[in-house]
């Protein structure tokens, strides 16, 4: 009898320092940055009702790609980058259905780097999974993740889904892309369907799409972008692949990127932003409109000051 | 996905272990083999055949191999014939054994070295002006097919020598060619050895089980700790490896060295630790090899079953070959002993070379080895005498650190060789460290935290080899420890492993080395 009570007692033990564990290393908002996972996707549920523009989906290329402040600076339209470490276009249709529940978009952008993203391993919802999902952010814990509960639901995020990075990282292999005539590589079957179903969304709630792929060497090649080519070809869909030359996203090797040529850098956030603005401004000008000088978008002078002061 | 190896390990070590302490004593072993079947199925696929067909081959070349000895009696013959009758029976072994090694070598010679002697003949064809195309093999390489080879060559070649007789029960010969933990990276086990743990049915323990795990965890604790944050500058250096120079290029190298040791002996202290759950000890695989006093040492204490291997199944039998015995026959004692040395030595480390991999380096560097030996070989007797003549004590710790270090710089030659794509990169590196090469951005590569975790985690097993040169045995002392304290210490290593880990996002997992032999 001792003995099973000792068994018990041990158990029960082991599962409250186990959940304990498992609260501390979770991110405590979406503010917090889980290892290499981040939340601030999710921020644009905070944002004032029918206030964003362009909505822009992907993995962890967008949120360190895509600048919503320097678009607002440069051309004045209102973005959010809803992002997440190995997102799938499974979750982004979710997203893009809590997306339409409070905003009305006139463009989303997607990142087709996403469309090649197996299953996940592990759920990073899942709080009892915390320790593997967020292994990383042993580095960033401090005092506060001892006694904080998680809480990653609704929360402003001034840097709009974007997560600065100025660190630079020389990257060398220039030849990432492979053979230019490359058979293309079919999008998993699943994935597809998923993507059919993004589309139609859009369509029904007359929204205009853009298929984008932010400059990385360690995702990309050819056989991918033939077979996107040829997708967005058929289903006459715009295609900007900056990895190419005829983007003219002249990819900077020494400069652009913050990692071993996976993610962009705050220098090549900016040049790929520029480049989607301006072709924002080219083609979809009849949708958006320029809101610097807008009285209910002061706000967004708070959002571009504090991407400068991080810049500075 | 590298990490799908250990998955699989994990889970079936859950259902096995619960399988076998369900199953009646006597019915224990065909729990461990379904397992292992189950485990090489669900991993390999279609490989399972291959894996099937040694376990079929060897079965029968042994059980065929002790027939022939039971047809024959040699009682009551006179010395004569006994003799020719001997023969006769050595000869009708030998025939079994012939094809039974076409057999089994045939399968891992196709799978495994088809390509690489295909092209290499293609490339001697068109020096000598015949263009030759060569056929390609297209068959993933099956789990372990280089380590359950050998050991299923080991049980036949010991039945042939009368060690032990043939097992009539084929399970039981499945279950010690196939057996789950030492299937990835071995370590090689022996029959006799093997066998009566295997069967034993013994149910499982608490201390065993304990034993087991804290086992595993350790091997978890090098590859998640050590070997993969080891991995993040060997990488950098190694791809990179036309910018950098000198100090750069040796601090590839160690972390190259610390990378390969940390996770080769942790996926071996895992395969011990899953095998320790049921009762059973595998062979010892390690025994702190960086403090080997010469390249010979170094190989007795790394991949020791692999040496040990090569030792009674090439060199011994190369050394009384017939062949051999006639070739020295008529030569000076001098020479005679030089080639009874070099002939065998040059056979093992040939095979120990091409063993590792199809490819020139592989060669390359089981043939450094054999040259080093040589070397030694010759040169030892002759700084003994010296160092004899000048009254110096060869056991002084100055002379013993000196020689520790001159392997390492050996060794660290040979894992250049072993790390590098081809010869001709291993030439250009290692002409690079006596060049001066960029800077090496350090916090570039690997983030702050990340080094403090590998230099704390690589410390934590520098005090591990302390203890042990202290003859103090960690593992004798964790066993007499309560089972209460046991689990808490298990669940502690655990969750350091689990969060302070280097997997998963953030990082690039890198292939388990030896798993790709």
């Amino acid at each position: 009898m001792k003995k099973f009570i000792g068994i018990i007692c041990c158990f029960m033990i082991t599962v409250v320092l186990y959940i304990y564990i498992c609260v501390v290393v979770s991110p405590k908002s979406i503010e917090d940055s889980g290892g290499t996972s981040y939340y601030r996707g999710m921020g644009f549920l905070a944002e004032p009702k029918n206030s964003i523009d362009v909505m822009v989906y992907g993995n962890s290329d967008v949120y360190s790609g895509f600048s919503p402040a320097k678009l607002f600076d440069e051309y004045g339209y209102t973005s959010y980058t809803s992002g997440t470490a190995l997102q799938t276009i499974g979750v982004i249709n979710h997203l893009l259905k809590r997306t339409i529940k409070t905003q009305t978009p006139k463009v989303v952008v997607l990142d087709v780097d996403c469309l090649y993203e197996k299953l996940k391993f592990v759920d990073n919802t899942n709080l009892l999974l915390a320790p593997f999902t967020f292994h990383a952010r042993w580095k960033e814990i401090n005092s506060r993740d001892f006694y904080t509960m998680p809480d990653r639901t609704k929360k402003y995020d001034i840097s709009k889904g974007y997560v600065y990075s100025d660190k630079v990282y020389k990257f060398e292999n220039i030849n990432y892309m492979g053979n230019e005539n490359a058979r293309p590589l079919p999008v998993p079957r699943r994935n597809l369907k998923q993507l059919e179903y993004f589309i139609d969304t859009c369509k029904n709630n007359d929204i205009e799409i853009i298929l984008i792929e932010l400059p990385s060497a360690t995702s990309w090649n050819f056989a991918k972008h033939n077979f996107i080519e040829k997708y967005s070809r058929d289903r006459d869909i715009p295609f900007i692949d900056m990895n190419v030359k005829d983007s003219n996203f002249n990819i900077n090797y020494s400069r652009d990127f913050r990692d071993n040529g996976d993610h962009l850098n705050v220098n090549g956030a900016e040049k790929a932003t520029l480049l989607i603005g301006e072709y924002l401004s080219k083609n979809y000008n009849m949708f958006l409109t320029d809101k610097r000088n807008h009285s209910d978008y002061a706000y967004w002078k708070d959002v571009v000051d504090n991407y400068i002061k991080n810049k500075s | 996905m590298p990490y799908q190896i250990l998955i699989f390990l994990g889970v079936f070590t859950i259902v096995t272990t619960v399988v076998y302490a369900v199953c009646p004593s006597k019915q224990r072993y065909i729990a461990l083999l379904i397992s292992s079947l189950a485990f090489y199925g669900f991993y390999c696929g279609f490989g399972t055949i291959f894996l099937i067909t040694t376990v079929v081959a060897s079965y029968l070349a042994a059980i065929k191999i002790n027939k022939i000895s039971d047809k024959y009696s040699l009682a009551g013959l006179p010395k004569k014939e006994r003799k020719a009758l001997k023969a006769k029976i050595k000869k009708e072994k030998r025939l079994v054994l012939i094809i039974y090694v076409i057999v089994n070598i045939g399968i891992l010679l196709t799978l495994k070295y088809f390509n690489f002697f295909a092209s290499s003949s293609a490339v001697f064809l068109k020096l000598l002006g015949i263009t030759v195309s060569t056929p390609v093999i297209n068959i993933a390489l099956p789990l372990g097919i280089s380590y359950y080879s050998l050991n299923a060559i080991s049980y036949v070649v010991d039945v042939l020598r009368g060690k032990y007789v043939a097992e009539k029960n084929i399970l039981k010969t499945a279950l010690f060619i196939s057996f789950f933990p030492q299937l990835h990276e071995g370590p090689f086990g022996r029959y006799d050895d093997l066998m009566p743990q295997l069967t034993s049915g013994k149910q499982i323990n608490a201390d065993n089980l304990f034993n087991g795990i804290g086992r595993m965890i350790w091997g978890l604790f090098k590859i998640f700790m050590v070997a993969n944050r080891a991995a993040i500058i060997s990488d950098e250096v190694f791809k990179n490896y036309t910018n950098y120079g000198g100090f750069t290029i040796i601090i590839g190298i160690i972390a190259y060295t610390i990378q390969l040791y940390a996770e080769f002996s942790g996926y071996i202290d895992i395969a011990t630790g899953i095998a320790n759950i049921f009762g059973i000890k595998l062979a010892k695989n390690f025994d702190m090899p960086f403090l080997a006093r010469n390249v010979g040492d170094f190989w007795r204490r790394w991949h020791i079953s692999l040496g040990s291997w090569f030792r009674d199944y090439i060199f011994y039998p190369v050394s009384t070959s017939k062949l051999l015995t006639k070739l020295i026959k008529n030569m000076k004692p001098s020479l005679a002993n030089t080639v009874i040395l070099i002939i065998p030595l040059f056979c093992v480390w040939f095979l120990t070379g091409l063993w590792h991999g199809a490819s020139s380096k592989y060669i390359a560097y089981g043939l450094y080895y054999f040259v080093l030996m040589i070397i030694f070989n010759l040169l030892s007797p002759v700084f003994e005498k010296i160092l004899t003549k000048y009254n110096v004590n060869t056991d002084n710790k100055v002379i013993n650190l000196f020689r520790i270090i001159k392997t390492l710089v050996l060794v660290g030659i040979g894992m250049l060789m072993f790390r590098a794509e081809n010869l001709t990169i291993f030439s250009q590196i290692f002409r690079s460290v006596f060049r001066r090469g960029s800077e090496f951005q350090f916090y570039s590569i690997i983030e702050p935290k990340d080094f403090i975790a590998l230099v704390i985690s690589f410390i934590i097993i520098l005090i591990s080899v302390i203890i042990k040169l202290k003859d103090i045995n960690i593992e004798s002392r964790f066993e007499r420890v309560s089972t209460y304290k046991k689990y808490w210490i298990c669940f502690t290593a655990l969750c350091l492993v689990l969060i302070f880990g280097a997997y998963g996002l953030g990082y690039v997992p890198p292939d388990p080395i030896y798993g790709g032999f």
